[in-house]
């Protein structure tokens, strides 16, 4: 403590010659705040034109214009605090600081020291300190009620990682095996939660902390079930709107997430700053309008009214003629890491038996990524620049690319498809060549498809599908709609985007978490997860060689050596890819990103940070400036 | 008399071996009108209705497609051609490249540039192909059950597609999209509607001729099945009925379930026509002569105001269309693969559509034209169903 003291006086002292280094935006001015000097960290993030995708220093003022299909989604890109960045590639990628401000490895990569930056406030001036992070860990993500399970990434096997506040500003975090990969995850998992936890405020709603009685009175007041539901309503670090909760993101909440538009205004306390002293963000509000129709978001894009969206080969026509009107500014960015554009997986734990033993069969399984008529849909969706692709690492650049694994049965053969499930004793069939169940009637196989996003496609394969003598069905609910599908395993086959994830340098670390999640495409290996973290207690028990997969993936987390995890790595996808636990279809296609006509330091780079856009029209910086 | 001589109508020949003067035949025209049967007297009527006759030729071409759509169709509806997408509809040209007179069409490809990211379209010339009449073509059931490959028009080869109306964005034919689709469009309500008209008229008449506690127990059961709102009970049941049923099955059952509960509107208008009728003299006539009840309802009854409820029942069929269009296009009523106008509109419903592809609007056109042609239909219906008005 005395030494923080210490360290804190001498940095204050440091800092006072320079009275006068950093600028405020005139939004704040007249707000009853202590000097710029001393809301800032003492060792801010400072970025200079030619970093974190900066190009040019910017100018103060105006609104942050945003729009979201429902509130979950409403802040968007700006409600982002991490710690670091940990860009998703696959040779080992420089981990750049962002709210905090290194990371070292030590004890053969068992032990890591993170050094935050000295003098981090919450947007209502209170101290971020190693507390808050602790808070987070021991409180939130290891309390049972309140957290499913503890991430994926601070885990090693049945071991979680012990973290300890060194001091204010250091954190030590311990593993039992050697873990080189560390810092990428805690970089990349842009673990939004690690820093949403506001200690100060959140204790009054925590049942370790709050008095029972004061708590129960809270949690009935407000209409809740159970402390929990209070507690995450309050913390709500999903939308971000709740006012009285302070956050370490560029723009605080401040009218809740009923008002229209939803107003979040600029984070007096935001800890960067750009290289001439201007504390970011440049822009002072931002504002969410929540329109469920795509085709009025879309018109809001086109019409040159939203900051900055993402847009896809589908729509790139139109909006390349509102660039050229000069309405918008578009760029297209080269996208790494290694996504899929279509994934289909099957439910292993189908209700009707007879499918489930189907899905578990990897003869039917081979069948339909040989039947999977992944050109014709990259020709028709993609304009053909989607390349096709399997489960496992697709990018031949990368260290773990083996290559009859990422091409195997990519192409389409139909014979080979009607054979292995001829083979599978599939042969009786009707007049209309149809394949029959038991039950003699054709087999139906159904598609389910959450929001109508990729819809086109997963029609495509309905109609595809009597080509190996299944009939094809289509079902579908609207985004949100999933999860209690997903979690009851009531669906047969499900269409989404990337069965494996990033497949990138990180991947091992979030491999027990992507099978645990309800995301879509990996919820047909819950039950496995369950009876893998339950030590058999609740799950269904995997096969020997899913459970092999998973120890790979722990061991490639702890594995020393760039051989070992390369090693670990490609036998995994060896199993993965002889079980082909579901398909992948196509690699991902190019996109593009639009802004607003004014918008200066647009970005080519991956990732985007919000707090460097500012508006080059002057009326537009005027609208929250005045004059 | 001079004038007596001349043909009532100019040009007509008179017919020097006849006897009897123009004044008579004129005369037995008359009386031809005057001893008319009903059925006659009211097509006579119909055809005085010049609109109510072009939309009739309207609806049979129409109708005539859900037996005939595959012949009709031009490509396959279904198949997608990904160097063809968002074709722009082809126009036929009526004089081939030497001049001649010979209806051809060129085939066109599109590509998006990626210089530009806009998509062009080329014409090969090279490609010229007379249009021919009865050609072979994509299998079909002529229908529904005969296997045949013959085709009204086309290329008559796979070389050179013509798409008379464009493609969409998975490069299918619009036009035998449209074609297609009026099947279930044009069909899929009738037999609720059928339902619900019966059940109308049958509840509603009865309510009316015996009043009293029967119409008191009818009324307050038409009020309860009046206040199910209908949209969110279709979207309940869209979503609950069986997992394994294809989407045209779901809809139909739907709207078989919906017409179950559509008939109170009729009933109620058939109650109040008979609350007035049981009072009339020809009625109280055939009661009194001891005819039984069912013959008093359906014979004497019911036939007075038959024009209304024929004008009703083809009232409902345009509202049946429309229905399956807004429900298909708020995503809760047919969905691909299944193919009706609705879907095509539903398809269609994005801004770069409006923008850059406006010809695939074509199905709501189609919408509209039919749903304006059953409206004058209507309207000629009634004007003829009251023959001696």
């Amino acid at each position: 403590m005395k030494r923080t003291l210490l360290f804190g006086l001498v940095a204050a002292l440091a800092a006072a010659p320079l009275f006068g280094q950093y600028q405020q935006s005139p939004y704040l001015d007249g707000m009853d705040l202590p000097p710029v000097e001393e809301r800032v960290p003492v060792d801010p993030l400072v970025i200079s034109p030619g970093t974190y995708g900066m190009t040019e220093i910017g100018l103060f003022g105006g609104i942050y214009a945003s729009q979201a299909p429902d509130a979950a989604n409403a802040q968007g890109l700006t409600n982002v605090a991490i710690p670091f960045w940990g860009e998703a590639k696959m040779e080992r990628p420089e981990v750049l600081p962002l709210a905090f401000k290194s990371i070292e490895a030590s004890n053969g990569n068992r032990v890591f020291t993170i050094t935050m930056r000295t003098g981090l406030r919450w947007s209502d001036g209170e101290p971020y300190t190693a507390e808050d992070y602790l808070f987070w860990f021991e409180d939130v993500a290891s309390n049972a009620e309140l957290s499913a399970a503890i991430p994926g990434w601070l885990t090693q096997g049945d071991a979680v990682a012990e973290i300890t506040a060194v001091d204010d500003v250091t954190l030590r975090f311990e593993f039992p095996n050697p873990y080189p990969g560390f810092d990428i995850a805690f970089g990349a998992r842009q673990e939004r939660q690690a820093m949403g936890h506001a200690k100060h405020y959140l204790t009054q709603f925590h049942k370790s902390y709050a008095e029972a009685d004061a708590l129960a009175a809270k949690v009935s007041e407000g209409g809740f079930e159970d402390w929990t539901q209070l507690f995450n309503a309050k913390a709500d670090r999903r939308v971000n709107a709740n006012p009285d909760n302070p956050t370490m993101v560029p723009f605080a909440p401040s009218t809740g997430i009923e008002a229209t538009p939803v107003i979040w205004t600029r984070n007096p306390y935001y800890w960067a700053v750009d290289s001439e002293g201007n504390q970011l963000p440049y822009m002072d509000e931002q504002h969410t309008q929540i329109i469920p129709d795509a085709n009025a978001r879309d018109l809001r894009v086109l019409a040159g009214e939203i900051s900055v969206a993402s847009v896809g080969l589908p729509k790139v026509e139109i909006h390349k003629q509102a660039a050229d009107r000069g309405d918008l500014q578009m760029i297209s960015f080269p996208f790494r890491g290694d996504l899929a554009e279509r994934t289909l997986a099957y439910n292993w734990f189908a209700q009707d038996e007879f499918k489930a033993e189907m899905f578990r069969d990897v003869r039917f399984r081979l069948a339909m990524s040989y039947w999977a008529p992944r050109q014709l849909i990259s020709d028709l969706e993609f304009e053909g620049l989607a390349p096709l692709r399997q489960i496992g690492v697709s990018d031949p650049s990368s260290p773990w690319y083996v290559e009859e694994l990422a091409t195997l049965a990519v192409e389409r053969d139909l014979d080979k498809a009607n054979a292995l499930l001829d083979e599978m004793g599939l042969t009786d069939k009707d007049a209309d060549g149809f394949r029959l169940g038991p039950d003699g009637q054709p087999i139906t196989l159904t598609i389910f498809s959450i929001a109508t996003w990729f819809d086109d496609t997963w029609t495509l394969l309905v109609e595809e599908l009597p080509k190996i003598g299944f009939k094809g069905n289509f079902r579908g609910v609207g985004w949100g709609g999933q999860t209690e599908v997903i979690e009851n395993l009531d669906w047969e086959i499900i269409g989404w985007q990337s069965l494996t994830g990033y497949a990138n340098r990180d991947w091992p670390s979030n491999f027990g978490g992507s099978w645990n999640s309800l995301y879509p495409s990996n919820s047909w290996s819950r039950p496995w997860y369950l009876w893998i973290t339950s030590g058999g207690e609740r799950g269904e028990q995997p096969p020997d060689w899913a459970q092999e997969m998973w120890d790979l993936a722990q061991g490639a987390k702890s594995a020393e050596s760039d051989q070992e995890l390369t090693d670990k790595i490609i036998a995994l996808q060896k199993l993965q890819a002889e079980h082909l636990i579901g398909i992948d279809l196509l690699q991902f296609a190019p996109r593009f990103r639009v802004y607003g006509p004014d918008i200066g330091n647009v970005q080519e780079w991956f990732i985007q940070m919000p707090t460097i856009y500012f508006h080059r029209d002057a009326e537009e910086r005027a609208k929250t400036l005045g004059g | 008399m001079a004038t007596q001589d001349q043909p009532i109508r100019g040009g007509e020949p008179i017919d020097r071996g006849d006897t009897r003067g123009p004044r008579d035949r004129d005369a037995e025209r008359r009386e031809a009108y005057f001893n008319a049967g009903q059925m006659k007297l009211i097509w006579l009527k119909f055809r005085a209705h010049r609109w109510a006759r072009a939309a009739l030729v309207v609806l049979a071409v129409l109708y005539s497609l859900v037996p005939f759509s595959g012949f009709i169709e031009i490509n396959d509806p279904v198949e997608r051609r990904p160097d063809f997408r968002f074709l722009p509809p082809a126009r036929i040209h009526l004089f081939d490249q030497e001049g001649r007179f010979r209806p051809v069409v060129y085939q066109i490809t599109s590509e998006l540039n990626w210089e530009t990211l806009e998509r062009e379209f080329t014409a090969d010339l090279d490609t010229e192909t007379p249009l021919r009449l009865f050609v072979h073509g994509h299998e079909y059931d002529l229908f529904g059950f005969i296997p045949s490959t013959l085709h009204f028009v086309g290329t008559g080869t796979p070389d050179v597609l013509w798409f008379p109306l464009g493609t969409d964005s998975q490069g299918r034919d619009l036009f035998s999209r449209i074609v297609r689709g009026a099947v279930i469009s044009l069909t899929i309500g009738l037999i609720s509607i059928l339902i619900s008209w019966v059940l109308g008229i049958t509840i509603g008449s009865i309510s009316g001729y015996f009043g009293g506690t029967v119409d008191n127990i009818i009324q307050r059961l038409i009020e309860v099945f009046m206040s199910f709102p209908t949209l969110p009970l279709w979207m309940a049941l869209s979503a609950s009925l069986p997992l394994d049923w294809g989407v045209v099955r779901v809809y139909f059952m739907i709207t078989i379930i919906l017409s179950i509960l559509g008939w109170t509107g009729l009933a109620r208008t058939v109650r109040s026509k008979f609350l007035s009728l049981r009072e009339e003299e020809y009625v109280i006539a055939a009661k009194l002569d001891g005819a039984p009840v069912r013959r008093q309802l359906f014979r004497h009854m019911l036939p007075s105001f038959a024009s209304h409820l024929i004008v009703e029942g083809s009232n409902r069929i345009p509202a049946m269309i429309l229905g399956e269009t807004a429900l298909s296009f708020l995503g809760i009523g047919m969905r691909p693969p299944a193919m009706s106008w609705g879907v095509l509109i539903q398809e269609a419903q994005s801004v770069s559509v409006v923008a850059l592809r406006p010809w695939l609007l074509i199905p709501a056109l189609m919408v509209i034209f039919t749903v304006v042609a059953f409206q004058f239909l209507g309207d000629g219906l009634r004007d003829a169903l009251d023959p001696y008005r």
